[in-house]
């Protein structure tokens, strides 16, 4: 238990340690600076809401876009005469082989 | 939320504010949808996806990644980042891996070690080395006032310096230190049998040290001053929180993590390179991110971290099975990132 005249000291170095902080802080705002990333942030919600859409369609485009360019360069590398459209099992297994070679690996 | 959607005046009808609402979800949301999409899409191409062993392999190979987004996520709470994370890990992975080497490898770094050494010699050592990095980091953020971004670039570059050297110290020149002992790779690369599946040894260590990381975080005065100076440095030192001396504590947590990821990952690839560590800091950051672990400072969960990781090591996986092309799976990664930062700015911004 703090005796009141130990309390009333804290509560002076407190205070004084307050104001200086403010000080500090009234005076970093001046220059502009902050603290925090966000605080420069004046793009509006919309903007934001754009760039989130934007992103999620490019995101599906490009995977959508790369599993075609996949499968067509599979068709176009392992199609055998009758079995057009089919990968061709050797090189399934090879892949399955390479993904293998890849998780052990990282 | 509702302060955004005041702003822009939607909700004018009931209609309109349903519409808003489910425009918000789909928006804060919005990320996830995606990744829920890709792995429908691999799980409608390869069922098998969804298999436990393959679960533990996504875990296996996120662990040590996850081990180091556990240490950065504290700096990231601070409203900081970690930049050099990867190549500390590189350098800390070289100390490990050069230390066991199997003793009848001839080319071995350290021929004077006729005798193999206990495994947590090197650990500590790989510590200490992740401790007196990170030190210098917090020394510049916390002491000189330095923008984490700069010092820690500073000292990526000088991990990667001493990593480069450590390598073409070798007798044989800068070849990759390799040849391990088989006791630290089985200690890394082992699996308990669980029946249903194998359960990697590496995903027992990232949960043993999530929880001692949620332990710190939740439980303890650093975790608590840490969210508080995150969160509004002014009131935490004004209430009588020793700003530098958190900081620093956050840093060597995070430093001793970045040493016992590194020993696991010299483990786990058995092979050390100049490369090692590469781009990992960039990941860990990313799955923080992903994992709601906030910029603006304050917030953050160790379960959020561990989710961003694995969803990360998800979309890695799920862009391989379906055949995307390596490059364009930079670019969707870094669209992923974008847009996770650009929901956490709206979030923000929603807030205030």
């Amino acid at each position: 238990m703090l005796s009141p005249e130990d309390f009333t000291r804290r509560l002076a170095v407190i205070e004084a340690r307050e104001r200086e902080l403010d000080k500090r802080e009234k005076a970093a705002q001046a220059k502009g600076l902050r603290h925090n990333l966000y605080e420069r942030v004046t793009v509006s919600v919309r903007t934001l809401d754009v760039v989130i859409v934007v992103c999620a369609l490019l995101i599906l485009i490009l995977v959508i876009a790369g599993v075609m360019q996949g499968r067509s360069k599979t068709k176009l590398t392992s199609g055998t005469p009758g079995e057009a459209g089919f990968a061709d099992p050797f090189v399934v297994i090879a892949a399955k082989e390479k993904m293998k070679e890849w998780l052990s690996q990282g | 939320m509702e302060k955004s959607l005041k702003s822009t005046g939607e909700n004018s009808g009931p209609e309109e504010t349903l519409w808003s609402k489910w425009k918000e979800w789909l928006l804060n949301y919005s990320l996830y949808i995606i990744l829920g999409v890709l792995v429908i899409g691999v799980v409608a191409a390869e069922p098998s996806f969804l298999s436990f062993s393959n679960l533990s392999k996504i875990m296996a190979q996120a662990s040590t990644r996850g081990i180091l987004a556990l240490g950065v996520a504290g700096m990231i709470v601070y409203t900081g980042t970690d930049l050099s994370a990867g190549r500390i890990l590189g350098f800390c992975a070289a100390i490990s891996a050069s230390l066991l080497q199997s003793v009848t490898y001839a080319s071995r770094m350290y021929p004077g070690i006729t005798e193999p050494l206990p495994l947590i010699v090197p650990l500590l050592l790989s510590i200490v080395a992740g401790m007196v990095f990170c030190s210098v980091n917090a020394f510049g953020f916390a002491v000189l006032r330095m923008h984490p971004f700069i010092i820690s670039l500073g000292t990526q570059l000088i991990a990667y310096g001493s990593l480069c050297l450590y390598i073409d110290s070798q007798a044989s020149g800068a070849q990759p230190l390799a040849s391990l002992d088989p006791r630290y790779i089985g200690v890394v690369n082992g699996s308990f049998d669980l029946g249903f599946m194998n359960l990697p040894y590496l995903v027992v260590y990232l949960i043993l040290c999530a929880l001692a990381m949620w332990v710190i975080w939740n439980k303890t005065t650093l975790g608590k001053n840490m969210f508080a100076i995150g969160g509004n440095p002014e009131a935490a030192a004004v209430s009588g929180v020793n700003l530098s001396r958190n900081i620093f504590g956050v840093y060597l947590v995070a430093g001793a993590l970045y040493g016992i990821a590194a020993f696991l990952e010299a483990g786990r690839v058995q092979s050390v390179t100049t490369s090692t560590g590469l781009n990992y800091d960039l990941d860990a950051i990313s799955a923080c991110v992903i994992g709601g672990v906030s910029f603006t400072g304050g917030v953050g969960t160790i379960p959020g971290v561990l989710i961003g990781v694995t969803i990360l090591q998800v979309i890695n996986y799920s862009l391989y099975y379906l055949g995307v092309n390596a490059y364009l799976q930079y670019i969707i990664k870094g669209l992923i990132i974008i847009m996770a930062v650009a929901i956490d700015v709206r979030k923000y911004i929603a807030k205030k």
